[in-house]
């Protein structure tokens, strides 16, 4: 007879907030780095140099194909054997941020073949520099083309986060191993993590549907509201 | 916007719903009677510490729990099955009714017997700490409890209560796994870690002379078969085995068998 009991949560909830803010910490940091690391990637894979158009596409394929627990485990517990000893928030940031970027090159790559040709040709025309095509009127396409699929890989990195309680990192998986290990009520204890990355993605969602709506001023970038 | 909030709060009256109704269709079990009519005991053991379970190269679960295993079986007449777990996967799997009875260098204390039951101990162990022999700085405990140490283990167990007690300046640094946590050791991320003595033995005997233990026992643990709570009748008949097992010479031999030594007293002596 299992006694769903929530009470037994109670005394650990201060262990949660800092969990939550470690979780958030590492996400927010990852999301930041591999938009723009996923740009340039994006670049990379759309240059008009053969060599450098397949080291893009080896690091996508690789990094996409390769489950991020392994990917972890690899700079983690493999690196230190060739002397490269990284701390756990470092090789957890890594891993994420790794394996973020791909999907994020595919996005903003997308993205960018979205944008008709006929937009560079005209812009060239004019005789503007390529800092000023890119920053004036590609990127801002770019970024509303792909604004839909990158509110869905930042819900893909937080839930990735969780992985990272092998790299020691504690976060809010961690705190449901620890926290049901003290207590053993691992029913609440999950529950309760469940709830909590649940209202962290429905507040990106949220989130990125308001903005949606602020900044582009079309219900086309809004959510099922 | 309303739309959403509909469909918000029926998604949690939903799942409301399912916890509610599961916690009220759980009834009273007799496992006894399961496993004869199944004809096969699930015992739910560990993979990595050796000398109580290891996986050996065929892929055939080896060890002291796992000889432990075969006989309950035996004397049952049924045939055993074992399942590997880990830290929680040993507690949950013994509330879901997914093992009946957990053989894994599992610690009885009053805390978890508030959510398992245990049996009287077939061994008494206490909590080490050891580190790479290499490291000829650190020599007792009192030179891991710096604030520049690092001590790991893996979560779940019995370390997660004792070695802040123990050493309260150190850094904890919690890992997945003694695998894991050995791993981290190797290769210089953690400065030292903790298990029971038998446990830290056999990764002596399977390293020679790569570790080394610091001197003092900071535990004194009771490591018995978990079971169930809820089924009395189930607990005296597990418990009754253990009790002949320890009186009648069958754990001298097994002891014996897998830890290489004399098996020291059980019970205290008031």
């Amino acid at each position: 007879m299992y006694n769903f009991n929530l009470f037994f949560i109670f005394p650990y909830l201060d262990s949660l907030q800092w969990a939550i803010w470690n979780t958030l910490q590492i996400s927010v940091t990852a999301t930041f780095l591999s938009i723009i690391f996923g740009v340039l990637m994006a670049l990379v894979r759309l240059s008009n140099y053969k060599y450098l158009r397949l080291c893009g596409v080896c690091y996508v394929e690789v990094v996409r194909n390769m489950p991020m627990v392994v990917l972890l485990y690899l700079i983690f517990f493999g690196l230190p054997s060739f002397g490269i000893v990284l701390s756990g928030y470092i090789s957890g940031l890594t891993a994420l941020t790794m394996n973020s970027t791909a999907f994020m090159t595919e996005i903003f790559r997308s993205g960018f073949m979205a944008v008709s040709k006929g937009q560079f040709e005209a812009a060239r025309a004019q005789g503007m520099t390529n800092t000023q095509l890119y920053r004036f009127i590609i990127l801002p396409q770019v970024f509303r083309i792909s604004y839909a699929s990158l509110g869905n890989q930042i819900i893909g990195v937080i839930m990735g986060s969780s992985i990272m309680m092998i790299a020691t990192i504690e976060e809010v998986t961690a705190w449901m191993f620890n926290t049901g290990s003290i207590n053993f009520r691992y029913f609440e204890v999950f529950f309760v993590g469940g709830l909590v990355y649940f209202v962290l993605c429905q507040t990106v969602n949220l989130v990125r549907n308001a903005l949606g709506k602020i900044i582009f001023k079309t219900a086309a970038a809004g959510g099922p509201w | 916007m309303k739309n959403y909030i509909l469909k918000l709060s029926s998604m949690i009256a939903a799942s409301a719903l399912v916890i509610a109704t599961s916690a009220a269709f759980a009834e009273q079990r007799d496992i006894l009677k399961e496993v004869t009519d199944r004809g096969v005991i699930h015992i739910a053991t560990a993979s990595d510490v050796p000398p109580y379970s290891t996986l050996g190269a065929n892929g055939e679960l080896q060890g002291f729990d796992i000889d432990m295993g075969k006989m309950i079986a035996a004397e049952l007449g049924v045939k055993p099955e074992f399942s590997i777990v880990d830290g929680p996967g040993r507690i949950t799997a013994l509330q879901t009714g997914k093992a009946d009875i957990v053989i894994q260098d599992f610690t009885a204390n009053f805390k978890r017997s508030q959510s398992v039951s245990f049996t009287d101990p077939y061994v008494v162990v206490g909590m080490v700490f050891f580190t790479l022999a290499k490291r000829t700085e650190i020599k007792t405990l009192d030179d891991l409890n710096k604030e520049s140490m690092k001590i790991g283990f893996g979560r779940g167990g019995s370390q997660e209560t004792l070695v802040p007690a123990a050493a309260p300046k150190a850094s904890i640094v919690k890992f997945a796994g003694m695998a894991d946590t050995m791993e981290a050791l190797d290769s210089g991320r953690i400065d030292a870690t903790a298990i029971d003595n038998i446990a830290a033995a056999g990764f002596y005997a399977g390293n020679p002379g790569k570790y080394k233990e610091l001197p003092g026992r900071y535990s004194r643990e009771d490591i018995a078969i978990g079971v169930p709570k809820g089924d009395f009748q189930w607990w005296l008949l597990i418990n009754s085995w253990v009790r002949d097992f320890n009186l009648s010479g069958k754990n001298d031999a097994l002891y014996k068998k897998w830890f290489n030594a004399e098996r020291p007293k059980i019970f205290e002596v008031y």
